[in-house]
């Protein structure tokens, strides 16, 4: 039995992996779907970033540590990521027309 | 722990921005379904988000000092990790035999075969790492050596490399 100081966390552990799967195979079902490339893209990284936020915040406790942790991780790999896609994207998309002639 | 998680999570932001980059200037991309096998990837990607859950299991059984259900708990993870590598191999050898290398590959852009090998070989050392991690964290805890803490920077990394799956599942299988 769990301790009163330590109270178990399990059922938020098997309610995250079975959200974990659930948003898994609804990832799976819609690369299945006969959908448009941009909705299927931008459903796909919603997707990606719902898992990511359930690992990071509930299997890591990252929601559990001081705040200033919390903003340097999330902030700091999402400025990250703004800004290695404002400086490659369109450079990537300016050679791609370059090489195809459109 | 999360200064090295940052860290590394950085190298596997530069490989995911550099195979963006290639992938969007090349007109020939493979197509993902019709080079992988997805419901493989879909059972390599089940057995690594269970082994996650087992994980946490692992740290939620060593806060309350249940070490006999720690140890079966971190014990099960590292099986699980042990699966997903056998599982990988199994799908590397499979595209080598149908002719992917690290410079040309059957399906189309060179480039694939070198972003395929690099990033999933990272991550499958990521995970064989983390094999080793925590089958030494089962035998200190099975002698009552390990702590709370240490079983919890054990899981911190294996969840990490969970979190890296993700985006390569999304970015590199799916897109």
């Amino acid at each position: 039995m769990a301790q009163a100081s330590h109270t178990s966390h399990a059922r938020v552990y098997w309610l995250t992996w079975a959200a974990l799967l659930a948003v898994t195979l609804v990832m799976l079902l819609v690369d299945g779907a006969e959908l448009s490339r941009g909705l299927l893209v931008t459903v796909l990284l919603v997707a990606m970033a719902v898992k990511a936020g359930l690992i990071a915040g509930n299997f890591m406790h990252l929601r559990h540590e001081r705040s200033g942790i919390i903003w340097t991780v999330v902030l700091g790999l999402f400025a990250l990521g703004v800004i290695l896609w404002a400086l490659m994207v369109p450079d990537a998309a300016r050679i791609h027309d370059m090489v195809t002639g459109r | 722990m999360w200064w090295f998680i940052v860290t590394d999570g950085l190298l596997f932001a530069g490989f995911l921005a550099s195979y963006g980059y290639a992938r969007i200037l090349s007109d020939n991309w493979p197509n993902p379904p019709q080079v992988f096998s997805l419901p493989f990837i879909a059972a390599m990607t089940f057995v690594l988000i269970s082994s996650s859950a087992t994980m946490a299991g692992a740290v939620d059984s060593a806060k309350r000092a249940e070490w006999s259900g720690a140890v079966r708990f971190v014990l099960a993870t590292a099986l699980g990790g042990l699966v997903f590598l056998g599982m990988q191999a199994y799908e590397w050898m499979h595209l080598i035999q149908e002719g992917a290398r690290l410079n040309g590959n059957p399906w189309g852009a060179r480039a694939f075969g070198a972003y395929f090998f690099l990033m999933t070989g990272f991550h499958g050392t990521h995970v064989l790492t983390g094999v080793v991690v925590l089958l030494s964290t089962a035998a200190r805890a099975a002698r009552r050596r390990s702590t709370a803490t240490g079983v919890e920077m054990a899981g911190l990394y294996w969840h990490f490399v969970d979190l890296v799956w993700v985006f390569i599942f999304t970015l590199f299988y799916l897109l």
